[in-house]
C-alpha cells in the first residue's frame, strides 16, 4: 500500500496537464443523495419520539420493542449520512449532539447515574437539552435507556421508571430536533452548502465543483478511517485474548457491525453518484475496482454472525473482523492516493483539524 | 484547464486568485541568500509524527520523532533550543536541540492538565509559558509556568483571563505576554467536543508575564462571541495580529482577522466577500513579515492563504494551497514560505510561487511553520 501512496502522491505532483478536468454532478449529489438520507434521518428521528411517546403514555414490553426497533432504524439512518462530515453537521455540535462517542470513560452512564439521583426537570422541558451536557443528548442516551440492564424500568410505573420515561420523550425529542435542523438546512435555498452543491462555480465557500469534490472525498475517507481506527481496531485488540468488547460502538444493542455495513452502503452510494462517472471515464479500471472493493467490505460487515464484541473473542469470526478492518483499511486508501489522483483531488490534513 | 486544477499553489494560481501584486514591498531573494530554518510538526505516510526543520530550499536538516501528533513550537532565545507542544488535549512538551537533531527533554502535563499546544520562552530564556487546560476546575485557562534552567521543573501556573488559551506571545516588551482565550470549554473524557458554545466569551489578553496580572483584554462585539480566537502574530511595533474560527451557522461569514494595539479598540478585518466566504470561517495559522507591515493567514479549510496589509488594515489578495496552513516569513521580507497538510511546501514571493525544490513528498505539514531566521 505505501508504494500505491508514494505512485499516487507522485502523480498528483506531476499535475499532467493535457488531462481534460473531469466534472461533479454535484447538483445530483444533493438532490438523489444528501437530501434523501437527510430527510430519512428526520423521519426516522421523529419515529422514535413518537414510539417513546406512545411507550411512556401507556408503559407496556410490547412499545419497548416498538422503540428499540425505532432506535435501530434511526441509527441506520444516521449511519447512512455519517460521511457527511461537512455542512450543518458541523454547526452547533451537531455531530456530537446526536451521538457522544467514543465514550471510553463511560460518560453516558455516569451522568444518566446523576440524572436518576437528582432528577432535574430544566432539561425536560422544550428544548432544555440543547445546551445540556452533549453526552446526554443523542442516541447513545436512547440506547442507554432502552437497551441499559435497566430498561425494563421504563415500563414498571414507578418514580424512577416515570423519570426514566420523561427523560427518553425529550432525548428523543431533541434528536428529533437536531434531525429536522439537518434536514432543513440541507434544503434551504439561501444555505451555503446546498448552495454550493447546486452551483458550485458560483458559490462563496468553494472555488469549483473539484474543490468540493475533494470535501465529499475527504467526508468519505474521513468516516472510514472512523471505522477502522475507532469502531474495529480497539475492539479487536492485539489477539482474542487481548480484545476489548466494551469499546464496542452500540455494544448494549449489539448493533457495530450493522452501523458499519450501513455506512459503507452509503458511502457506496455517494460514491456512484459523485465519483464513479468521472473515474470510468479517466481510469476504467480502477472504477470497477472500487465497485467491488465498496461492494465486498459490506458483504463482509453483513457476513459476521452476532454482535462485534463476541465476533472478535471466537477465533472463527475474528478472522472476519481482521478482515473487514483490512479492506476498510484498503478502501480508504485507494480513495486517499489512487482516486485523489486519478481525479485530482486533495484531501484535507489542517483543514480537518479543529485547532 | 489542468486536471489539477485545485491541487496546488502555482503562479498562475496566484494571478487567478486576484492577487495585487503590485502593492506588496516584497524584495527578491535567492534561496542561497536564506540562510532561515523552517520548523513544523508533520506526519509521515507511516504514520509517524516528527517534528523537523528544513532550509530555504526545502532539505531536512533535523527530524526528531515525537510522542504524538504535535502543535506548535517556540525556540528559545539561544536560537538552537526549540519547545514542541502537543496538539490538544496532548500531554508532552519535547524540548530538543535543533543543531544537535536530538530531543533534550521531554515534559509531561502535570494531573488535572493538558496543553493546548502553544507556548513561549521568556525574553531571557530563563522561563517557559504553556497554555494549558484545568479540565476539572471553573478556572480553566491556565499559563504554566516552567524553569528552563533548572530542567524544565514546573513552577508555578497563572489564570489566563479566560477559558480554552490557545496560542500565546511575548510582546516586544519582553514583559508581557498577549493570550488568545478561544473561549471553547473542552475536556479530556469529551473527546474535542466544544462544551459550552452557548457561553463563549473570548478575548484577547495581556498579562504580566512576570506575576499573571491580567493588563488588559480586548474584546470582539457580543454579536461575535461564536469567533473563537485561537492563533497570534506579533509585529515589532507590538500590534497583534489575532485570527479566529466561527463556531455558528455557515450561512454567516464574520470577520476572520483582526488587529490589536495596546489601548485601543479591536479592528476586524474582512476580505471581499467572494474570499471571505472561501475561508470557510476557519482561520489555521497566522504570521507577520519581519518589517511587522504585512500577515501572511492560512485557510486551510478553504484551501487559500490571504493576505493583509496592515498599515491600511486591508486585504491584499490571496492564493489557492489545497490544506495549506503554515506560514513563515521569509526573511528579509522576502515573502512568506507556506507549507501544507497534503504534504510540500511553497515559497510565495512577488512574482508568485515556486515549490521548494528539496522538499521530500512523505509526510504532511501539521498546523504552524517557525521560522529562525
Amino acid at each position: 500500500m505505501l508504494r500505491t501512496f508514494a505512485a499516487g502522491v507522485a502523480l498528483l505532483w506531476a499535475a499532467p496537464a493535457l488531462a481534460a478536468a473531469p466534472d461533479f454532478p454535484t447538483e445530483t449529489v444533493l438532490t438523489d443523495h444528501i437530501q434523501p438520507r437527510h430527510a430519512a434521518l428526520h423521519q426516522s428521528a421523529d419515529r422514535l419520539h413518537e414510539a417513546a411517546a406512545t411507550l411512556c403514555a401507556g408503559p407496556a414490553t410490547a412499545d419497548l420493542e416498538a422503540v428499540r426497533a425505532a432506535y435501530h432504524d434511526a441509527m441506520d439512518a444516521w449511519a447512512g449520512v455519517q460521511h457527511v462530515t461537512y455542512g450543518p453537521i458541523e454547526n452547533f455540535n451537531r455531530r456530537f449532539r446526536l451521538q457522544f462517542w467514543p465514550d471510553p470513560r463511560n460518560v453516558v452512564e455516569r451522568e444518566l447515574g446523576a440524572l436518576l439521583r437528582e432528577q432535574p426537570t430544566d432539561i425536560l422541558a422544550e428544548n432544555g437539552l440543547t445546551f445540556a451536557s452533549v453526552a446526554i443528548q443523542g442516541l447513545p442516551m436512547v440506547e442507554r435507556l432502552t437497551f441499559g440492564a435497566e430498561a425494563d424500568a421504563l415500563a414498571d410505573g414507578t418514580d424512577d421508571g416515570a423519570y426514566r420515561c420523561r427523560l427518553l420523550e425529550a432525548v428523543t425529542a431533541n434528536v428529533a430536533a437536531i434531525a429536522e435542523n439537518l434536514e432543513t438546512n440541507w434544503r434551504e435555498t439561501d444555505d451555503p452548502w446546498p448552495a454550493a452543491f447546486r452551483d458550485p462555480a458560483a458559490a462563496d465557500l468553494v472555488a469549483d465543483d473539484a474543490d468540493l469534490a475533494g470535501i465529499v472525498l475527504t467526508g468519505l475517507t474521513t468516516q472510514l478511517q472512523s471505522i477502522r481506527d475507532q469502531r474495529l481496531l480497539p475492539v479487536m485488540g492485539d489477539s482474542a485474548e487481548d480484545a476489548d468488547p466494551a469499546k464496542a460502538e452500540s455494544g448494549l444493542s449489539g448493533r457495530s457491525l450493522r452501523g458499519i455495513a450501513a455506512s459503507v452502503e452509503a458511502m457506496a452510494d455517494g460514491f456512484d453518484l459523485m465519483f464513479a462517472p468521472a473515474l470510468a471515464n479517466a481510469e476504467p479500471e480502477l472504477a470497477d475496482l472500487m465497485g467491488r472493493a465498496f461492494t465486498q467490505t459490506r458483504a463482509t460487515a453483513q457476513g459476521i454472525d452476532g454482535p462485534l464484541g463476541e465476533a472478535v473473542t471466537d477465533p472463527a469470526r475474528r478472522a472476519e473482523v481482521e478482515k473487514l478492518a483490512t479492506q476498510v483499511r484498503a478502501l480508504q486508501q485507494l480513495l486517499a492516493t489512487r482516486v485523489a489522483s486519478a481525479l485530482g483531488l486533495s484531501l484535507g490534513f489542517n483543514s480537518l483539524d479543529g485547532d | 484547464m489542468p486536471l489539477s486544477r485545485r491541487s496546488l499553489l502555482t503562479a498562475g494560481a496566484v494571478g487567478a486568485a486576484g492577487m495585487m501584486t503590485a502593492a506588496l514591498p516584497l524584495r527578491r531573494l535567492s534561496a542561497a541568500e536564506d540562510r532561515g530554518l523552517y520548523l513544523s510538526a508533520n506526519t509521515g505516510r507511516d504514520g509517524g509524527h516528527r517534528f523537523s526543520a528544513f532550509t530555504a530550499d526545502g532539505t531536512v536538516v533535523m527530524d526528531i520523532a515525537v510522542p504524538d501528533r504535535a502543535h506548535g513550537c517556540t525556540l528559545h532565545p539561544d536560537g538552537d533550543t526549540v519547545a514542541v507542544f502537543a496538539r490538544r488535549p496532548g500531554r508532552f512538551v519535547v524540548i530538543a536541540s535543533v543543531a544537535e537533531n536530538r530531543v533534550l527533554r521531554t515534559i509531561d502535563s502535570v494531573p488535572g492538565r493538558h496543553f493546548y499546544g502553544h507556548g513561549t520562552f521568556s525574553a531571557d530564556g530563563g522561563l517557559l509559558y504553556v497554555t494549558e487546560n484545568a479540565y476539572d476546575e471553573e478556572a480553566a485557562g491556565i499559563i504554566g509556568v516552567y524553569d528552563a534552567t533548572d530542567g524544565f521543573r514546573r513552577i508555578g501556573e497563572m489564570n489566563s483571563g479566560g477559558i480554552g488559551p490557545h496560542d500565546m506571545r511575548l510582546m516586544p516588551d519582553g514583559r508581557t505576554l498577549v493570550v488568545a482565550n478561544g473561549g471553547i470549554r473542552t475536556h479530556p473524557d469529551m473527546a474535542r467536543v466544544k462544551l459550552n458554545l452557548d457561553t463563549m466569551d473570548p478575548s484577547l489578553t495581556y498579562l504580566d508575564a512576570s506575576d499573571g496580572r491580567v493588563l488588559e483584554q480586548a474584546r470582539q462585539p457580543e454579536a461575535l462571541n461564536l469567533n473563537s480566537m485561537r492563533h497570534l502574530a506579533v509585529t515589532p511595533q507590538g500590534r497583534v495580529l489575532c485570527v479566529q474560527q466561527w463556531q455558528g451557522p455557515a450561512d454567516r461569514t464574520p470577520p476572520l482577522v483582526a488587529m490589536h494595539e495596546r489601548g485601543a479598540d479591536l479592528s476586524l478585518l474582512a476580505a471581499p466577500d467572494a474570499v471571505q466566504g472561501r475561508m470557510r470561517n476557519y482561520c489555521g495559522s497566522a504570521t507577520v513579515d519581519p518589517s511587522g507591515s504585512i500577515a501572511a493567514v492560512s485557510a486551510p479549510r478553504g484551501g487559500l492563504v490571504t493576505f493583509w496589509d496592515l498599515e491600511a488594515k486591508g486585504f491584499l489578495g490571496s492564493t489557492d494551497v489545497a490544506d495549506g496552513c503554515g506560514v513563515a516569513p521569509a526573511p528579509k521580507g522576502a515573502g512568506f514560505v507556506i507549507t501544507s497538510g497534503a504534504g510540500g511546501a511553497w515559497r510565495w514571493e512577488s512574482g508568485g510561487a515556486a515549490a521548494l525544490p528539496a522538499m521530500p513528498d512523505d509526510r504532511r505539514w501539521d498546523n504552524h511553520l517557525t521560522l529562525r531566521g
